[in-house]
């Protein structure tokens, strides 16, 4: 490529005469391929009124000098203040800049150089941030029970992403991934329209993940402006994104701050596995409860039948007594009482045999009859009246010739 | 609405445990009505937690420069 490209541009340069604008053209196309870092200190900032800003990079050993700029936007975005003094590394083309003849190295984003400087930038925001309450826990919005919609920011290179889905339980996420540079220079670029994409979703929750690394490879999660972005989504933010010694301002902005992808897949599995139990533990509870219920229940139901069968027995107990009193007592009192009238009858009927007139008339007596009946005594008859003598074996029939009254002795 | 369902499905249960609770004296036929009633709720809560695989789609971030 080289020995057939050299040639080529000599020659298209001796053998034409340029206009300085397509001289400068032709020179920037070939500036733009010098894209490098370049580290240097600030001196000579100065802030344009569109807000771009201008500054040189002093080499510290000679003092050679590149002039700079960065665009207000990417200024904004790198999260470094400049000032004059400071040691900075500058990522960018160079470029001649046609109204002025004057080359400038145009810095994309610009990083902070040895741990003092990084460790004095995110006290001074962090410090800005909480004074402004981004941290307060009253604006922390709570990750909702039972998340369907989610969304994840990491790199697809490494082994957070599957470290986390392979964690995550199988509710039926739906999961949006966007794939990020999560350190270098890019970073925050690329994070933050990651940031602005997932804001346009219907999600539930946001996670940001990133596996460890150090205070400078973090240097993208301490940037203002990507923060901010992330503080302004109207869903929640989970930051996976563990830490160093300091811990990055967006996990202390963010509404739950856990160490790994695997801790983030936890907790979105969290309410899930919870209503899991629950609902086992209600449907322990709920049939427990009906069992207790039915044995109550059974148990009432003994009793009842065990008072009834008492009752019942007492009933027959009666019963049997009676039975008894039947087959036993009542024939005896019957016997006796039968006893009794035979002798009554057996005595009335040795009278009435003692007493029968026929008995009688057999032994000799008779019954004296006239007219008017049995003769009883002495007026029933007068004399020369005929009376019947009735006697054992017939009647004779005789006249009465005197009647004499028995003298009685008084006594 | 699955996840409202879930939340409204535990309270009901909590709700038919506390009547339980509550009872003094045994009504089976009540009793057996809410636990039919739980039964049902059950069933239908289960369902999510039968192992719905998760969908995963990788979209592409909007760029925005300025």
């Amino acid at each position: 490529m080289e020995s057939k490209g050299k040639p080529a541009v000599k020659e298209l340069l001796e053998n034409n005469i340029f206009s300085i604008s397509a001289y400068l053209k032709l020179l920037n196309g070939v500036l733009n391929s010098f894209g490098a870092r370049i580290m240097g200190e600030v001196s000579e900032m100065k802030m344009g009124p569109s807000g771009h800003v201008y500054f040189s990079l002093k080499d510290k050993k000679d003092k050679s000098v590149l002039s700079c700029v960065i665009w207000n936007y990417d200024y904004k975005l790198c999260g470094v203040q400049l000032r004059e003094g400071l040691e900075i590394i500058a990522s960018g083309i160079p470029d001649v800049y046609p109204p002025t003849g004057r080359l400038s190295f145009k810095a994309k984003t610009i990083q902070l150089v040895g741990e003092g400087e990084l460790k004095k930038e995110y006290e001074r925001l962090k410090k800005k941030l909480e004074d402004e309450g981004l941290f307060s826990l009253e604006r922390k919005k709570e990750i909702p029970s039972f998340v369907k919609n989610v969304g994840i920011i990491t790199s697809k290179q490494g082994a957070v992403i599957n470290d986390f889905l392979n964690n995550l339980g199988r509710f039926g996420f739906n999961i949006k991934f966007i794939d990020s540079r999560v350190e270098g220079l890019e970073a925050v670029k690329d994070l933050l329209n990651s940031v602005k994409t997932m804001k346009k979703l219907n999600l539930d929750v946001l996670v940001i993940m990133r596996g460890g690394g150090s205070l400078e490879s973090f240097l993208a999660f301490n940037n203002e402006v990507l923060i901010r972005a992330a503080a302004d989504l109207p869903f929640p933010v989970i930051a996976a994104i563990g830490h160093d010694k300091d811990v990055p301002l967006l996990a202390l902005m963010a509404d739950k701050m856990v160490s790994t992808p695997t801790a983030a897949a936890n907790l979105l599995n969290q309410s899930w596995l919870e209503a899991e139990l629950e609902l086992k533990r209600k449907e322990r509870e709920i049939f427990n409860y009906f069992a207790s219920f039915l044995n109550d229940t059974k148990y009432s139901f003994n009793n009842l039948f065990l008072k009834v069968k008492e009752r019942l027995e007492k009933v027959f107990a009666s019963f049997k007594m009676i039975e008894y009193k039947i087959k036993t007592v009542i024939p005896k009192i019957l016997e006796n009482e039968i006893r009794k009238a035979k002798e009554k009858m057996e005595n009335m009927e040795r009278v009435i045999i003692n007493n029968d007139p026929e008995r009688n008339l057999k032994l000799g007596y008779c019954i004296a009859q006239n007219e008017k009946g049995i003769i009883k005594n002495i007026k029933d008859v007068k004399l020369e009246e005929t009376v019947d003598l009735k006697v054992f074996d017939g009647i004779i029939n005789t006249q009465v010739k005197k009647i004499q009254k028995y003298e009685r002795k008084k006594s | 609405m699955k996840e409202k369902n879930l939340n409204q499905s535990l309270k009901k249960l909590s709700l038919i445990a506390e009547w339980f609770e509550k009872q003094e004296e045994v009504d089976v036929e009540e009793g057996l009505k809410k636990v039919k009633e739980a039964a049902e709720i059950i069933k239908e809560a289960k369902k999510q937690f039968k192992e719905i695989e998760n969908e995963f789609e990788e979209i592409k971030k909007e760029i925005e420069e300025e």
